[in-house]
């Protein structure tokens, strides 16, 4: 089977950086790990990154640029962030141009554009404060309105890339005190400033991403030229809030890479380590753990996915669904980790041995995704807030072509996507999800398939128990959104965030079966088969509640043997299994194979 | 920002209302959200006053407009942080929309031939809205 187009560029990556268990490579577990031991910067991955040229893929193609869709950005920074998050991390903060892109003006852009292409100059996001994390309207750095420009005052903290950057996206209070208009937004060049107007803090010791820059900056006076000012003034809150949906959607991307390789590294242990005269994947528990790993990311690889192509399709609707992303990934994956530590036994808790001790690793670093770019509190709460609009709107929502439409581009991997458009980001959805209010017509879709010749007869028996499982399980949040007792959540309520939890779950039900159902002639012979549908559904009801596994045994052992083939041929742990760096051994093994079928 | 509604609608609540009848509903909404009694309102005090954050606001935006069954600007609350203020952006805004003149603003193709046709019939908040719209 073909790549599809959007995955070409990272599979090329894939084979420039090579595999990451040959020591030789930069990329490499082993260097990863000792820059983590040693708490150094990766600037050797950061200098590679630049050399492959990486960095022309956050500048739009209308700059210059190699960006063509958010799908393919995912799969690159993917990438990267299974061989070493803290590189992925420290790399992509240029995706802080987003707030460029998606509000400077045409010299800001240009100007971001010639950055990004042709220095090395990177970029933080200076939002958080000691004293003010999420709550952004308390802070305190301050810039005030000077004849040449602007004045700031004030410190940023804790910052990744704070000292190690060229550019700073600085969020400071040019208004009244909790003013949702008070802040203002400022694309700041270190060149323009005077060295002794502005302080690096030190770096801070961490927990994971021990590699990074994590450090802070204070300004005294310092004196910033006009041309700085992103947006208009007041306009800082709204625009951070708008360039939030497009990271914190990426972010999915960066939990997949860490999976991947807990996963893969997992069951390298498990095919290898012989005990009780077989091996750790003989024993069925295992084998059944290490399956269901794989179940959980496919799940996140369809929300990932749905999302990022989403963002160029119903970008209106981001603030529910860069929630849902951001919130239900990171949160599925750190725990799909946790339990696959119980696989690997003593050599998770160890930072050497078994590949360099890299699954310690990426469970430390993994653990940060949850956390920045607003935490996984901060997205439930911003989506519990709109769940009685989404209700209202999905109660209200008849058919729909145009939103038929919208789901036919975003789900079918083989249409190509439209440009994205930032100024279509909106703080609020008014109650639309495409995903959800297109729920029920997919169950349709479903009962409309021929049992037997579409789909093996038992399978699509087990997909509309599930599926119509679902559905109750939607009508029932709905009710209890809507009644009385909903309407009368304070919005701080804890029931709301239990709420906006069990919505996630749904729509990653929801996603998963349209994904399927979009795909099932495109992709391959597993995924059509739907085996793994039934496996992802049964495991997204049981976070609503615990559920009796009703599904046949082979499911999960095909699961298990899916899982292993991909791992034995060095694809991506995915719905679209896309080619990763070949190991030597398997290079001399692919040969061997031609030769013989010659 | 002028006061306007964003898409069309055909069937707005609200035309009519007296200032002081979207200011008591506006008030009720309020203190239902913030768990406070209506009579604490003071309509010309800033909302963040009360406890009513960014993301709160928005939201409330969004409750207005299931009210009146109109689409607003999101952030209407933020550039309008009083009941009085947001008010007499809505009685405004809906005065200037009789059915036909509600329009999406960045779609300046939007604009029905018919509506240029009668520039004269229009008032004056009709005008500067249209304005608003085709000088960007
Ligand atoms: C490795 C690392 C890198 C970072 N990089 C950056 C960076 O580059 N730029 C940057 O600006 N910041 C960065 N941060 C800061 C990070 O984004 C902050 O952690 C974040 O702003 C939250 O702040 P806080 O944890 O201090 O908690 P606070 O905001 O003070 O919140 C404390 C607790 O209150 C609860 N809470 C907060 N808000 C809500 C809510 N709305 N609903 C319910 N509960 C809530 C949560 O449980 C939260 O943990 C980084 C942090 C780390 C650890």
């Amino acid at each position: 089977m073909q790549t599809l187009k959007q995955y070409r560029a990272a599979e090329a990556l894939e084979r420039q950086l090579g595999d990451p268990l040959n020591d030789a490579n930069t990329l490499s577990f082993k260097n990863a790990m000792s820059w983590d031991e040693a708490e150094a910067f990766p600037q050797p991955a950061v200098d590679l990154l630049y050399r492959l040229g990486v960095n022309h893929h956050y500048v739009p193609a209308s700059y210059g640029g190699r960006f063509t869709s958010y799908e393919e950005f995912q799969s690159l920074a993917r990438s990267v962030a299974r061989r070493d998050l803290a590189t992925a991390v420290t790399f992509s903060t240029l995706v802080w141009s987003t707030l460029v892109w998606v509000g400077g003006d045409e010299q800001q852009k240009r100007r971001m554009a010639k950055t990004l292409r042709w220095t090395k100059e990177a970029l933080c996001l200076a939002y958080s404060e000691e004293h003010h994390g999420a709550d952004l309207i308390a802070n305190e750095c301050r810039a005030e309105k000077t004849a040449q420009g602007w004045r700031l005052n004030g410190e940023k903290w804790p910052i990744n890339r704070a000292t190690r950057s060229g550019g700073m996206a600085v969020l400071a209070k040019t208004g009244r005190e909790r003013d949702s208009r008070s802040l203002s937004l400022f694309m700041v060049d270190k060149l323009d400033l005077d060295p002794a107007a502005y302080t690096n803090l030190p770096r801070v010791k961490t927990y994971g991403l021990r590699g990074c820059d994590i450090s802070g900056v204070r300004f005294d006076n310092c004196q910033i030229p006009e041309r700085s000012l992103i947006g208009d003034v007041g306009q800082g809150l709204e625009l951070a809030l708008r360039a939030f949906q497009v990271t914190r959607t990426l972010c999915a991307g960066l939990s997949l890479g860490v999976a991947d390789t807990a996963l893969r590294s997992t069951l390298d242990f498990a095919l290898n380590r012989k005990l009780y005269g077989g091996t750790v994947f003989d024993i069925p528990n295992a084998r059944r753990m290490l399956g269901e790993a794989f179940i959980d990311i496919l799940i996140c690889d369809c929300m990932a996915t749905a999302a990022v192509r989403g963002l160029h399709v119903s970008t209106e609707q981001f603030s529910v669904w860069s929630a849902v992303a951001k919130y239900f990934v990171p949160a599925t994956l750190e725990r799909t980790v946790q339990e696959l530590s119980v696989v690997l036994g003593a050599r998770h808790f160890m930072r050497e041995r078994h590949q360099h001790g890299i699954f310690q690793k990426m469970l430390r670093d993994g653990a940060v995704v949850g956390l920045f770019d607003g935490s996984s509190q901060v997205n439930l709460h911003a989506l519990g807030l709109q769940l009685r609009h989404t209700t209202k709107a999905r109660r209200n929502a008849g058919p729909d072509t145009a939103r038929d439409e919208r789901l036919a581009t975003i789900f079918d991997l083989g249409r190509v996507l439209p440009s994205f458009d930032g100024r279509r980001l909106d703080l609020f959805s008014r109650g639309r999800d495409d995903v959800m209010q297109g729920f029920a017509s997919a169950l349709e879709h479903l009962h409309g398939l021929d049992s037997g010749t579409e789909v093996d007869g038992v399978v699509l028996g087990h997909l509309l128990r599930l599926t119509d499982e679902a559905m109750q399980a939607l009508l029932a949040l709905d009710a209890l959104l809507d009644g009385p007792q909903g309407r009368a959540l304070n919005p701080q309520s804890s029931q709301l965030f239990t709420y906006a939890k069990q919505y996630c779950v749904l729509h990653g039900a929801a996603t998963c079966l349209h994904m399927w159902l979009y795909n099932r002639a495109r992709l391959d012979g597993y995924f059509a088969a739907g085996e793994w549908l039934a496996l992802a559904l049964q495991r997204l009801l049981g976070q609503l509640r615990p559920q009796p596994d009703t599904l046949p045994n082979a499911y999960h052992e095909h699961a298990a043997e899916r899982l292993k083939h991909l791992h034995d041929h060095q694809k991506l742990f995915s719905i679209v299994p896309l080619q990763l760096a070949p190991s030597h051994s398997n290079e001399e093994e692919k040969h061997h194979d031609r030769a013989n079928t010659r | 920002m002028t006061a306007q509604i964003l898409a069309k609608q055909t069937d707005p609540h609200g035309v009519g209302l007296a200032q002081h009848e979207i200011e008591s509903r506006l008030t009720d909404m309020l203190a239902e959200t913030l768990r406070i009694a209506p009579a604490e309102i003071d309509v010309s005090r800033p909302l963040p006053h009360y406890g009513l954050d960014s993301i709160d606001a928005v939201t409330l935006a969004g409750d207005l407009e299931d009210w009146l069954n109109v689409e607003l600007p999101s952030t209407l609350l933020w550039d309008y942080p009083t009941v009085e203020g947001i008010a007499s952006y809505l009685g405004e805004a809906l005065r200037a929309q009789p059915a036909q003149t509600a329009h999406a603003p960045q779609d300046s193709q939007g604009i029905d031939d018919d509506l240029l046709d009668h520039l004269d019939d229009l008032e004056p908040g009709q005008i500067d809205a249209l304005l608003d719209e085709l000088i960007p």
